[in-house]
């Protein structure tokens, strides 16, 4: 497959990591955000009242991993379009 | 100023039908913007990124009337239309805005293209001219200053429908964000800062919403500007308190270490100061970045697939993501604002 890519140019590897990166990244803001959400669902389950509270913090902790993803899906868009 | 709210149920059904309409009337009519390139700005260090698009889409008129559509093999040996290439312009444009004004060039009728940083000027070597962000900046500044000012008189709230919703805003920030977090003392004092952060970020984010608007913090120096701000409050809040080196031996030196471990986690804590403002900043830009970029995309499909008949699909996608948007819009100003006031409020009270 390598040898492929290179008959398609030195740049087929700048655009196939910009696909493998995005996958990785959606992997990765997917896992941490599910344990997120997840763990709020049971934190409000278990205790409906403290729910505005619970929710505050999850989003705060998703926003955190939402901004590693998206620096990362940049470095991918950036990969893509400029190489 | 309206005195007795009479906005009725059936009215915000017209609003709704309204936006639609306008929705299926202009987007396919930017779309079709996004190919036809324009004529006449006089610009030609943009030419790269928008003329290209615009030839390679004549070229690809012409070969299809020649050849009955059999030449899309031809087309994209040629890069006939350059999906990243336009993608890229519409981000990072910063020259020209387009006003809703039709206008007909040689590749058919387009919005009405203007340069938008006529005022060029350096201060020491930095480049300090008025283009797009600046512009809309001010633009979303002089709205705020206007909204509040008419609707804070004499330091009394009026009673209208917009100062509720200011009202409900800036509750919100006070009583779930800064309260909370810096407690009631010091929180009274950092308000004003908050509220301003957050209503601003949320008025660029949100001019990028309206038709032919333009949203600043989708632009890395805007956000890299706010974040610089916010490294400036957050070390001047503990500066303020503690005093210089008392402030920045807690915040550089954690206690109870062994000293040869501080050779490292000296520049550890350092590069912790400076990560996060460094992470808001991206945060902002990315996430607005890539709601424009998801919109622009779907939009492109039109052109891609050379067809009106598809054009409902994207419009169905568009929908759904701009009221996604909407939601990020108002998230990130809070995110911002939120975690701007938990990093003050570790700076105010350390933890050891």
């Amino acid at each position: 497959m390598l040898a492929f890519l290179a008959e398609l140019g030195a740049n087929a590897y700048a655009h196939l990591s910009a696909g493998i990166g995005a996958g990785l990244v959606t992997i990765g803001a997917g896992l941490g955000i599910g344990r997120i959400g997840g763990s709020a669902m049971e934190g409000i389950a278990r205790q409906p009242e403290a729910a505005a509270k619970i929710q505050t913090a999850m989003l705060i902790s998703a926003a955190l991993i939402e901004g590693i993803a998206l620096l990362s899906a940049v470095v991918c868009l950036l990969l893509n379009l400029k190489a | 100023m309206i005195k007795n709210s009479t906005f009725q149920d059936h009215h915000y059904n017209i609003l709704l039908i309204a936006c639609l309409a306008c929705l299926i009337v202009f987007l396919p009519l930017s779309a079709a913007q996004a190919s036809s390139g324009s004529s006449g700005s006089g610009h030609d260090t943009h030419s790269g990124g928008h003329k290209a698009p615009a030839k390679g889409h004549d070229t690809h008129a012409a070969k299809g009337h020649t050849t009955d559509g059999h030449a899309t093999q031809g087309d994209h040996q040629s890069g006939a239309f350059d999906m990243g290439e336009t993608v890229m312009h519409h981000l990072v444009n910063i020259e020209t805005h387009e006003l809703p004004i039709l206008n007909k060039t040689s590749h058919g009728w387009a919005w009405k293209e203007i340069p938008v940083d006529g005022l060029k000027f350096s201060v020491g070597g930095i480049d300090m001219t008025v283009n797009k962000p600046v512009i809309f900046m001010m633009l979303g500044g002089f709205i705020l200053l206007f909204v509040f000012i008419i609707n804070f008189r004499g330091g009394k709230l009026m009673r209208n429908r917009l100062a509720h919703i200011l009202e409900v805003y800036v509750l919100f920030i006070r009583d779930e964000v800064v309260y909370p977090n810096l407690g009631e003392e010091d929180g009274r004092k950092f308000l004003p800062l908050f509220l301003t952060f957050f209503f601003f970020i949320l008025i660029l984010n949100l001019s990028g919403l309206i038709p032919f608007g333009y949203s600043a913090s989708a632009n890395i120096n805007v956000t890299a500007g706010l974040a610089i701000v916010a490294l400036l409050v957050i070390q001047g809040a503990g500066i303020a308190k503690f005093g210089f080196f008392t402030h920045f031996r807690s915040a550089l030196v954690p206690s109870g270490l062994p000293w040869p471990l501080l050779f490292i986690m000296i520049p550890i804590e350092f590069v912790g100061i400076v990560a996060k403002p460094f992470a808001l900043c991206i945060r902002l830009f990315a996430n607005l970045v890539a709601g424009h970029a998801a919109l622009i995309v779907l939009l492109l499909l039109i052109i891609v697939g050379k067809s009106f008949i598809i054009a409902p699909f994207p419009m169905v996608g568009i929908l759904f993501i701009s009221t996604m948007e909407l939601f990020v819009a108002h998230l990130q100003a809070f995110i911002f604002t939120i975690l701007t006031t938990l990093f003050v409020s570790l700076t105010l009270h350390p933890s050891h």
